[in-house]
């Protein structure tokens, strides 16, 4: 990273820190105090709560990927403030796009270190911990990258029209999502009588779709910068 | 070394906001961009910037295309009138990256906020029209990048602030600098400037220095017969006809003594060119 990175890296960095702040405080203390509180503390109750507990850890995830389409819708926001730094269109998307990278590696260790912390209140294998949140990275990557063509295509039309396309264009990735990940569901076999089944949350054909679908909506957000009507003026967002 | 934009053209559906422009800015100017409403001046900072694309034409630092080159582009700040900055970054952080990326000091802008009296703790979105422009207006005075354009530097200002902004405008100048400043306040900004482009309808119609532009240009006024003898060899500018009176902007010698001749500041001038029939 650059010194230039250093102010908008850590806006992204405190985002993903505060939606997991926000979630760890939801999933481990609101909703249990509430489950209990509703509960009235019978031994049944807790029962439920233990199992509550173990999903917790993976419903936390959910929480930076929502923040990560939403730091995707800022990507023309961030190329904005770095071209008025100086930096042509190619560099400050590029900039953007190193700062987010940060941010999913970020998402990855956070998501681990609260997985590998739950692990020691109920049995998990670390491996199955880190899977499950590479599978929330590859969520993200993929709710960036909605995000991420969304502000593009903001900068090439004014709405309703620019609604209607960005409807259209995430409707399209997420059918063709559908598809690829109901697809995946099958059993995968490799060569001979060798199959691979997956015990996360997600599975890893599914990583793999998520990741592939992010990267290609970066990629086409990159292609409507490079448009002769893509304007940097849009002031949507802000 | 300059910019030099040759032929650029921008249409936005059937409005072409910049039609076949032509000029340069050179170091060592504060040019004065001057235009109507609609004239075509941020069109015209927004190419240079990048912000948009030209249709047509090219915008070029010593041959390279800025838009391809990222050293040259490097070389330009554009204080534009759009928002540039995230809504929720702090005021102060975003002077940690002008001078983080290079281009400018975090200290001058920090100085200069104490003087302007903005709070830099403070976010984009909390501050008021004027402050918004003269957070921007810092950036721009902050900066050490070599062409500075100011689109509506001074939109929303007071007296005092739009005082206080000429005054470092005009300090952090150096000959291997070239400010540009789009706006509409052309009396105050003409004692700042030494050179002025027109546009007027996507077209340059004057880019030359600001004393040879109003050199040979006159208000004739007085009979009308005798206004026509006098300036039978100068170009008419403008023309107000009341009452057998006649009120002539030319451009030339006026030569007949029973006419009133006076000459006429930069507002006149640009009014006269722009009124397009009023």
């Amino acid at each position: 990273m650059m010194k230039r990175d250093r102010v908008v890296l850590k806006d992204y960095l405190l985002s993903i820190l505060s939606a997991t702040g926000a979630g760890l405080f939801l999933s481990y203390v609101v909703l249990p105090l509430l489950v209990m509180i509703l509960g009235g503390y019978s031994g049944e109750e807790l029962l439920t709560l233990h199992f509550f507990m173990q999903g917790a850890a993976t419903s936390i995830g959910a929480f930076p990927v929502i923040t990560h389409i939403v730091l995707g819708a800022l990507v023309v926001q961030y190329m904005r403030f770095y071209m008025l730094m100086g930096l042509n269109r190619d560099r400050a998307f590029f900039s953007v796009m190193k700062v987010e990278a940060v941010a999913l590696l970020e998402t990855f260790v956070i998501l681990f270190v609260i997985g590998a912390v739950s692990s020691i209140f109920y049995p998990v294998s670390i491996g199955n911990v880190a899977f499950t949140a590479l599978s929330f990275v590859a969520s993200s990557v993929f709710a960036f990258g909605i995000g991420s063509i969304s502000s593009a295509l903001s900068t090439t039309a004014r709405p309703p029209l620019s609604v209607v396309i960005i409807a259209a264009v995430i409707i399209a990735f997420l059918w063709i999502g559908e598809r690829l990940v109901t697809f995946t569901e099958s059993v995968v076999t490799v060569g001979n009588n060798i199959s691979v089944t997956f015990s996360s949350l997600m599975e890893g054909q599914e990583i793999a779709v998520f990741l592939t679908l992010g990267l290609v909506m970066c990629a086409l957000s990159y292609l409507v910068y490079k448009l002769p009507l893509s304007q940097m003026k849009s002031t949507s967002i802000s | 070394m300059k910019i030099e934009c040759s032929n650029v053209s921008r249409s936005f559906g059937r409005t072409k906001a910049l039609d076949g422009v032509s000029l340069s800015f050179e170091k060592g100017h504060i040019i004065g961009l001057l235009g109507r409403n609609g004239a075509g001046k941020s069109t015209l900072i927004k190419s240079i910037g990048n912000r948009i694309y030209q249709d047509f034409g090219s915008i070029t630092i010593e041959g390279r295309e800025i838009r391809r080159s990222p050293e040259d582009f490097e070389r330009i700040m554009i204080v534009g009138d759009e928002n540039m900055l995230p809504s929720s970054t702090k005021l102060k952080n975003v002077f940690r990256m002008l001078e983080d990326s290079g281009a400018g000091s975090f200290d001058k802008a920090m100085e200069l906020s104490r003087k302007f009296k903005l709070d830099v703790n403070k976010k984009w979105e909390k501050l008021s029209t004027g402050y918004r422009t003269i957070f921007k207006d810092i950036i721009g005075l902050a900066c050490v990048r070599e062409f500075v354009f100011f689109d509506e530097p001074i939109l929303g200002l007071d007296a005092n602030h739009r005082e206080l902004f000429y005054e470092e405008l005009l300090s952090a100048f150096s000959p291997d600098r070239c400010f540009v400043v789009a706006t509409h306040l052309i009396e105050e900004i003409a004692p700042v400037i030494d050179t002025v482009i027109i546009i007027d309808k996507g077209k340059v119609l004057k880019a030359e220095d600001k004393d040879s532009l109003l050199e040979n240009i006159y208000m004739v006024s007085g009979d009308r017969s005798e206004v026509e003898e006098a300036t039978k060899n100068c170009t008419i500018i403008s023309r107000t006809s009341i009452l057998g009176q006649e009120k002539v902007l030319v451009e030339g010698e006026v030569e007949n003594e029973n006419v009133k001749k006076e000459r006429v500041d930069l507002q006149r001038y640009f009014v006269e060119i722009t009124k397009d029939g009023e």
